[in-house]
């Protein structure tokens, strides 16, 4: 297919861990045409591939290291990587995104996608240079950090510039949000570390030393330089470089955008003081997370001494920062920097992982945890020091951490006594640190969203209604964002369809999506695209596929079992804030959710009331 | 004397209760004297997440650019008719 289509490897890697053995494929070309890359690329083959109701944690389930036509570090966000499985953790379709050099390097090696089957018998890594793949004994690995396991494997490898991949103790024990670490980014959400820890695979390593010829170069480079340009004069490109994520910690709680108290409230009013705190005492510098990112929003960060004493790592991001703060109600900013390193090393996603302690929490002060399951432990409210202890109990599956491990949803049955009412998630993914009450269109995607609970799979729909952003999404289509009031809902559910198919796209070209908010449009993705494979592409192509991507999605969902009921939005996430800056807005709440998500089905083509996509969208989409 | 426009994009027009406004600033004036005179003109409208009291100065992601530079240093010298633009970024994560 590929020596027609110019911009791809045209090769995919399988691997069969309990045979040893390793395919080299071509791509499909058809499902190239229909979903390009990344996201994609990957539903389209797990749709296929994958028998309905496979045990996610079982040898039958897949896992694909999924890249794109503009996975390449010399395109602005093209050090990225899309994981894609069937989640543990929700028991639907799973993909989570890390920014690395492990894309890229996985294509100079001379493959689009790497798929991992089977399972081992004992436990094994891998090692991919170019067209060698060795799988290597890994029993010296097991129970060792994510940065024990890098440093040991790199000792190991044979000459070459290698990015490693790997698990840690979290992934091993099958915690159901167990991340897979490239480095100190991680693919975080969904339990992808899982999956990989199932099949006794403990890291993957690979070098590359090829080069995919762009069909046009001179047409890339001016496509390149345009969009170098775009970054340079966009105000948020140095907003990333100078604050990262966390920059928007202090505004986030006065817009009522910082989930609070186990989303008892969305807002706290310590945003700013624990803002000046981490930036005076915790931020040491910025740093790329891939070779060449002209960004650089990811943070060094550290904790000089005491107690959380921490050593300069990549972390304390915002929503690791919220949920180990506002989430539990902690005043301590070291703490939390430690709580996110400590997820790192044990390979834990730190907004599941936040999540879960502050379900504890509550259950705790509401009698639901006895002190048998309490183990001696204090799960007050703000106590900075059972935090490390829980994470670790939750990474290695002890005591009241093996109850965790597998998220809020399975807890809270579980436990009973009520506890469904304020076990916080959608699909069976908890929240993240971001607040549907302060934009109507982020409650609806947070309901939607095909991976569950997730701010940027595919939108942070907030930062529209409430931040006023549009990602040159006007011209598609997308309201005026100046002309739109947050709180209100009609006309929420149009928009926020084409809002997660544009921002989708960075997951399904694999690219960043960070630099959709830097002033990269679709138009510039359609030019990179264009200029690599000598394809005219157009942006309404592009969402076009972006709509097929989300429908596929949809549909593994449905042959899950999931239904209508599963886009609905946990009854506190929708209700007047309980105390705070926004105690008193009724306009706040969620009034009329199954009016927005009747809005929301009509404008993709699915039946009003069931959400099924219609025969009509299915022929029109080309999935029928 | 000079006068500087002072450009609110996006929501920082809100804080500066208009997109866009003339100021006069003293000759020699610096970025560091348009941020107090900001203070002082608008300190009411500005939430204690975007602006600093302690230190005078915005607080997190609000960018300070005159054309398509970045403006970091208070004692960048204004000039008159220059543009000085503020930006709220929402910086994701």
């Amino acid at each position: 297919m590929t020596e027609e289509m110019k911009g791809f490897t045209g090769r995919q890697l399988r691997i069969r861990l309990g045979e040893r053995q390793s395919r080299v494929e071509r791509l499909d070309p058809e499902a190239v045409r229909q979903f390009l890359g990344g996201t994609g690329y990957a539903c389209k083959l797990l749709y296929d591939e994958l028998a309905p109701g496979s045990d996610p944690l079982g040898p039958l389930n897949k896992l694909v290291f999924a890249t794109g036509p503009l996975c390449s570090n010399t395109v602005p966000g093209g050090g990225s990587v899309e994981v894609c499985f069937k989640s543990p953790l929700t028991g639907g379709w799973g993909e989570s995104r890390a920014g690395s050099d492990f894309g890229p390097d996985l294509r100079r090696a001379g493959y689009d996608h790497l798929i991992v089957e089977g399972r081992s018998e004992t436990p094994v890594y891998l090692v991919i240079q170019d067209g060698d793949v060795t799988f290597r004994p890994a029993a010296h690995l097991a129970g060792k950090t994510v940065g024990e396991k890098i440093g040991l494997i790199g000792a190991e490898l044979p000459p070459g510039r290698f990015t490693i991949g790997a698990i840690g103790p979290a992934g091993e024990h099958l915690v159901k949000f167990a991340s897979i670490m490239f480095g100190d980014r991680a693919a975080g959400r969904g339990g992808a570390g899982a999956v990989m820890g199932s099949k006794n695979l403990l890291a993957i390593a690979v070098s590359g030393s090829g080069r995919i010829e762009p069909a046009d170069p001179e047409a890339l480079k001016t496509a390149l330089k345009r969009a170098s340009a775009t970054l340079r004069e966009n105000p948020t490109t140095a907003a990333f470089r100078e604050h990262g994520t966390m920059g928007d910690y202090a505004g986030n709680d006065e817009k009522g955008d910082f989930p609070t108290r186990n989303w008892q409230s969305n807002s706290w009013g310590k945003g700013a003081e624990l803002f000046d705190r981490y930036e005076a005492e915790n931020f040491v510098k910025p740093y790329p997370c891939y070779r060449g990112c002209p960004i650089s929003c990811a943070r060094k960060a550290q904790v000089a001494g005491g107690d959380y004493a921490t050593p300069v790592h990549g972390g304390a991001e915002y929503e690791s920062m919220a949920c180990f703060t506002a989430y539990v109600l902690n005043e301590d900013v070291d703490a939390a920097v430690h709580c996110s390193y400590l997820c790192n090393q044990y390979g834990l996603d730190t907004i599941s992982a936040g999540a879960v302690i502050a379900f504890a929490m509550e259950c705790a002060e509401k009698g639901i945890l006895d002190p048998a399951r309490l183990g001696g432990l204090d799960l007050a409210w703000g106590n900075a020091a059972v935090l490390p202890v829980l994470l670790g109990m939750i990474a290695r599956r002890e005591g009241l951490g093996d109850l965790l491990a597998d998220g809020v949803r399975i807890a809270a049955r579980r436990l009973g006594q009520g506890s469904e009412a304020f076990a916080v998630h959608v699909k069976g993914m908890e929240g993240p640190a971001h607040d549907g009450r302060s934009g109507k269109a982020l409650a609806l995607s947070y309901g939607t969203g095909n991976r569950g609970m997730c701010h940027i799979h595919p939108v942070e729909a907030m930062a529209w209604d409430s931040g006023k952003m549009d990602w040159g999404l006007q011209k598609y289509g997308l309201p005026d964002p100046a002309g739109v009031e947050r709180f209100d809902e009609l006309g929420k559910g149009a928009a926020t369809v084409l809002l997660q198919d544009g921002l989708s796209l960075p997951e399904i070209l694999c690219t960043c999506k960070f630099f959709m908010y830097a002033g990269i449009t679709l138009d510039h993705w359609a030019e990179l695209l264009a200029a690599l494979t000598g394809l005219p592409w157009q942006g309404e192509a592009l969402l076009e596929i972006a709509q097929r991507v989300c429908t596929l999605q949809r549909l593994f969902n449905f042959r899950e079992g999931f239904t209508a009921a599963d886009d609905q939005l946990p009854e506190r996430v929708k209700a007047v804030p309980a105390f705070g800056r926004y105690r008193d807005q009724p306009d706040c709440a969620v009034r009329d959710y199954d009016g927005m998500l009747r809005e929301y089905y009509l404008a993709r083509g699915w039946d009003p009331e069931t959400g099924v996509p219609t025969p009509a969208t299915l022929r029109r989409l080309q999935l029928a | 004397m000079i006068q500087v426009l002072l450009h609110g994009a996006g929501t920082m027009a809100e804080c500066f209760g208009a997109a866009e406004q003339r100021l006069d600033l003293p000759d020699g004036a610096t970025l560091g004297d348009l941020l107090l005179r900001i203070e002082q003109d608008h300190g009411e409208r500005l939430a204690g997440s975007v602006w600093n009291w302690k230190e005078h100065r915005f607080r997190g992601p609000v960018v300070i650019m005159s054309g398509s530079r970045v403006l970091r240093d208070r004692a960048t010298a204004l000039r008159d008719q220059q543009k000085v633009t503020f930006t709220r970024a929402v910086v994701g994560g």
